[in-house]
């Protein structure tokens, strides 16, 4: 098969279906407004609680996991092939279920970093964050790593929905406000007893978001790379997990018969 | 209006059938203990256990508000690819008594979220909150609900007419939480916002709901249950009259399908 | 206004409907159209797919506004008195649309029987008692999407009959159908004639409205082009005999055509022929003719629908209007 011009066409599929879920106007008009409703909700409870710091914390978390937010959506967009009836087609097909799927979401990667970087950058002022130029960019590019390594964990909620149709934002919404609770976003990780903080680290996102932490109060380039290097590490674990589960799926299917033409 | 209630019977029957039907309309209530997980974990964290009543209650404010304005979105959409909608038109039944049954079983269901995020905080973080002020609270809650009811079909109506249903009921959420003052009362937030969340029915309903659990004695009860009472009747009236506008308007235009 | 006993079911006049297109003239989907159903009538509308036959159904069920012109049921403007409107009649759809798939169908037909105002004992009576009559009984409690195509169409009629209407629109009810499942439903639309209702029936099935109408009105491009009992129609055509014979050979036919009174010959088929007349005795020699040749089916008959709606609207019955 030709790898390059499989992926070629895959990710222009991925564009397209990107344009029939937002028009500029909905993206704009429709999704921006909810970010920016939802890390000011966030960032306000600093607010409540009396604590500057607190609502720069809760700023930078909130802003940072809309990216998280957005890459989940992998997990739905991962089952539209069989809403559309191309499953079968796919198994079907030398290119491999896999790298299609991967290939297929990865608009959730560019929009998830677009919207979570506007929402930091243009909120931070409001909410005593002061980011000057380099830090901004450090920010945009740590952010669009964590969206990037967030998306294997992502994919590997969508192999599970391709198996648990009607269960598939279940999963999403479950790992995405589980991340939330544990990963650093809303309180620093130390919150929780050390079992959890264990299983925040399996978190490709709870390493993203501290990277961008550090980042943008100047810490040392060499924490932040650490982070970064851990944010890499895990989300090969997870995408070498989404790759098992979506191979498991194909060749179940296959046994079982479930993937149906025009399912 | 005169046989309209056993249309609104049915609506609210049918919609309950849809939970077993579909449970994936019941997302919220498997959200919301999460959500009082992460609320109760800021405040907590802060060292505000006089706050912890604010960060149960609002996740349960949340799931009920969502779930009205997601299944608002559904019903119609669903009704719409069905070819039902027409068909209910066709009826001497309103739509807006057809919508409001549908709603109010949802947002009736929907308050089963106060008991799971109350459990979250007493087994999750040993705090357990006493509801001071347990008549208010009651009544509260209950015109709480009409609010909310008659924000679900103010968005259905909507919905019968608009294209992008999908797209903007994912976007509704987090701005009705926010202008509501779900977590965070709206006295907190900018003066141009708090005006306009004046508006909105669910900054009193929130505000009163927290100050009954609050030891304190709750002032002025009486005018400000009469706001969320008069507000929610006027979204009613405003969600009534829209559907009412929009179907005639289908009708001069032809768009809804027939067979 | 109140409702006359002497009112027609429905009453159609000067009727106009346009669509806006975007980038264009707006499309007139109904012309001036004119229509009057009897008390007890059943009424069959005739026309070519796009020609307003399902326009004229949604203008008279309220979901549509007309353009100009009016409508009235049992006396009632449909426009003006829509609320009074929608209770008196009972819509029936074709097709897949307008049913709960996933409810059972006593569950659909009660929620209906609601949406007309019955309380819930008498909606379930009813439910109980219309599925029993259209055959549905067996499978009241088995989910509409598991139906097959014959029997989501008995459910849309008892659905139709939920309000006890006086008038009923069937709107190509029996499209799609298989034969045998099409014969019984109609059987069920004699019942509602037995009944006293007034049906408006849309089809482009010349059989079933031959069958069932007592009068036909055909349409097409949003006009009305003609109005009568089907029986009587054919004599639009011609008042005389027509010979239909098959086995026909081609030699045969030339001689046919040149008989005194031989109006045209009309290949109908391989070999068959039809043989239109146009003065009394002319049907004779041509009988003598092919009966001499050896020619042994052969029957004479007035028009049949068919054709009148053919001479009428032309070879375009299957065509989507521009």
């Amino acid at each position: 098969m030709n790898a390059i011009a499989v992926l070629r066409q895959t990710m222009w599929s991925g564009w397209t279906d990107l344009r029939i879920v937002y028009t500029p106007t909905t993206w704009a008009f429709g999704w921006m407004v909810r970010v920016l409703c939802q890390v000011v909700f966030y960032s306000t409870l600093g607010a409540l609680l009396g604590d500057p710091e607190r609502t720069r914390f809760l700023l930078v978390g909130a802003a940072v996991f809309i990216a998280v937010n957005e890459t989940m959506m992998a997990s739905a967009s991962t089952t539209w092939e069989r809403g559309s009836g191309t499953l079968s087609l796919l198994a079907a097909a030398p290119a491999g279920m896999v790298v299609v799927l991967a290939a297929r979401s990865w608009f959730w990667i560019a929009s998830g970093t677009l919207s979570a970087s506007i929402a930091l950058l243009a909120l931070a002022p409001f909410f005593g964050v002061r980011l000057g130029f380099g830090d901004s960019l450090a920010a945009v590019a740590l952010i669009l790593l964590t969206a990037l390594t967030n998306y294997a964990v992502g994919l590997c909620c969508g192999s599970l929905s391709l198996r648990f149709h009607r269960l598939r934002n279940v999963f999403s919404n479950i790992t995405l406000l589980t991340m939330t609770a544990v990963c650093g976003v809303m309180v620093p990780t130390s919150f929780w007893p050390i079992g959890v903080q264990w299983f925040a680290a399996v978190f490709p996102a709870a390493h993203g978001l501290e990277a961008v932490r550090l980042a943008i109060t100047d810490a040392a380039p060499t924490a932040v790379l650490a982070e970064a290097a851990l944010a890499v590490g895990t989300s090969a674990a997870w995408l070498a997990l989404a790759a098992a589960s979506l191979w498991w799926f194909q060749t179940n299917a296959r046994r079982t018969g479930s993937i149906d033409f025009g399912d | 209006m005169r046989n309209s209630s056993p249309a609104f019977w049915a609506a609210a029957r049918f919609q309950l059938g849809e939970f077993r039907r579909d449970p994936g309309t019941l997302l919220m209530l498997v959200t919301a203990p999460f959500f009082a997980v992460i609320l109760l974990s800021v405040t907590e964290h802060g060292g505000r256990a006089d706050l912890a009543p604010y960060a149960i209650l609002a996740p349960a404010v949340m799931a009920s508000i969502g779930m009205a304005v997601m299944e608002a979105g559904e019903t119609i959409f669903r009704d719409r690819t069905a070819g039902v909608l027409e068909a209910i038109l066709t009826t001497p039944a309103p739509l807006a008594i057809v919508l409001l049954g549908r709603i109010a079983a949802i947002t009736v269901v929907s308050l089963a979220g106060i008991a799971e995020c109350w459990l979250v905080g007493a087994l999750g973080f040993g705090v357990v909150v006493d509801v001071a002020h347990p008549l208010v609270f009651a009544l509260t809650l209950a015109a709480t609900a009409a609010g909310i009811a008659a924000t679900g079909v103010l968005m259905a109506a909507v919905f019968v007419v608009g294209r992008n249903v999908r797209s903007f009921q994912n976007s509704l959420t987090f701005p009705l939480y926010l202008l509501g003052g779900a977590m965070v009362p709206v006295a907190m937030l900018p003066s141009g916002f708090e005006a306009l969340s004046r508006v909105f029915f669910l900054s009193w309903a929130t505000d009163l709901l927290r100050d009954s659990l609050a030891p304190d004695p709750v002032a002025a009860f009486w005018p400000r249950l009469a706001a969320v009472l008069g507000l929610a009747a006027a979204t009613f009236a405003a969600g009534s009259w829209l559907s009412h506008r929009l179907v005639r308007r289908v009708r001069r235009n032809g768009t809804v399908g027939f067979a | 206004m109140s409702i006359n006993g002497n009112d027609p079911a429905v009453e159609v006049r000067g009727l106009v409907r346009d669509f806006a297109v975007k980038g264009g003239p707006p499309r007139r989907a109904l012309d001036d159209f004119d229509l009057t159903v009897a008390p007890g009538e059943v009424h069959g509308l005739l026309g070519p797919n796009g020609a307003g036959k399902t326009t004229l159904c949604k203008i008279l069920s309220t979901v549509l506004l007309p353009t100009a012109g009016t409508a009235r049921v049992q006396g009632l403007e449909v426009v003006a008195d829509a609320k009074r409107v929608r209770p008196l009649l009972g819509i029936v759809f074709g097709g897949e649309r307008g049913l709960y798939a996933r409810m059972t169908a006593a569950q659909n037909l009660r929620f209906w029987a609601a949406l007309y105002g019955h309380g819930r004992r008498e909606g379930r009576r009813r439910a109980a008692e219309l599925l029993e009559r259209v055959g549905l009984a067996p499978r009241a409690d088995e989910a509409v999407e598991t139906f097959s195509r014959g029997m989501k169409q008995r459910l849309h009629l008892a659905r139709g009959l939920v309000g006890d209407p006086r008038v009923l629109l069937l709107d190509e009810p029996t499209v799609g159908m298989d034969p045998v499942s099409a014969h019984e439903f109609r059987d069920l639309v004699e019942d509602l004639r037995a009944e006293g209702r007034a049906v408006l029936l849309t089809t482009h099935d010349m059989a079933e409205a031959e069958a069932l109408c007592d009068r036909v009105s055909f349409i097409d491009g949003g006009r009305l082009l003609r109005c009568e009992d089907p029986r009587v129609l054919g004599e639009l055509l011609s008042r005389h005999e027509r010979v239909r014979a098959s086995g026909v050979p081609d030699a045969l036919v030339e001689r046919l055509a040149q008989l005194p009174g031989v109006e045209r010959v009309r290949a109908t088929g391989p070999g068959a022929v039809l043989v239109e007349t146009d003065r009394g005795g002319a049907a004779l020699p041509v009988l003598r003719t092919l009966v001499e040749a050896g020619v042994t089916d052969v029957s004479t008959a007035p028009p049949s629908l068919e054709e009148v709606y053919l001479h009428l609207i032309g070879d375009r019955g299957m065509a989507v209007r521009p």
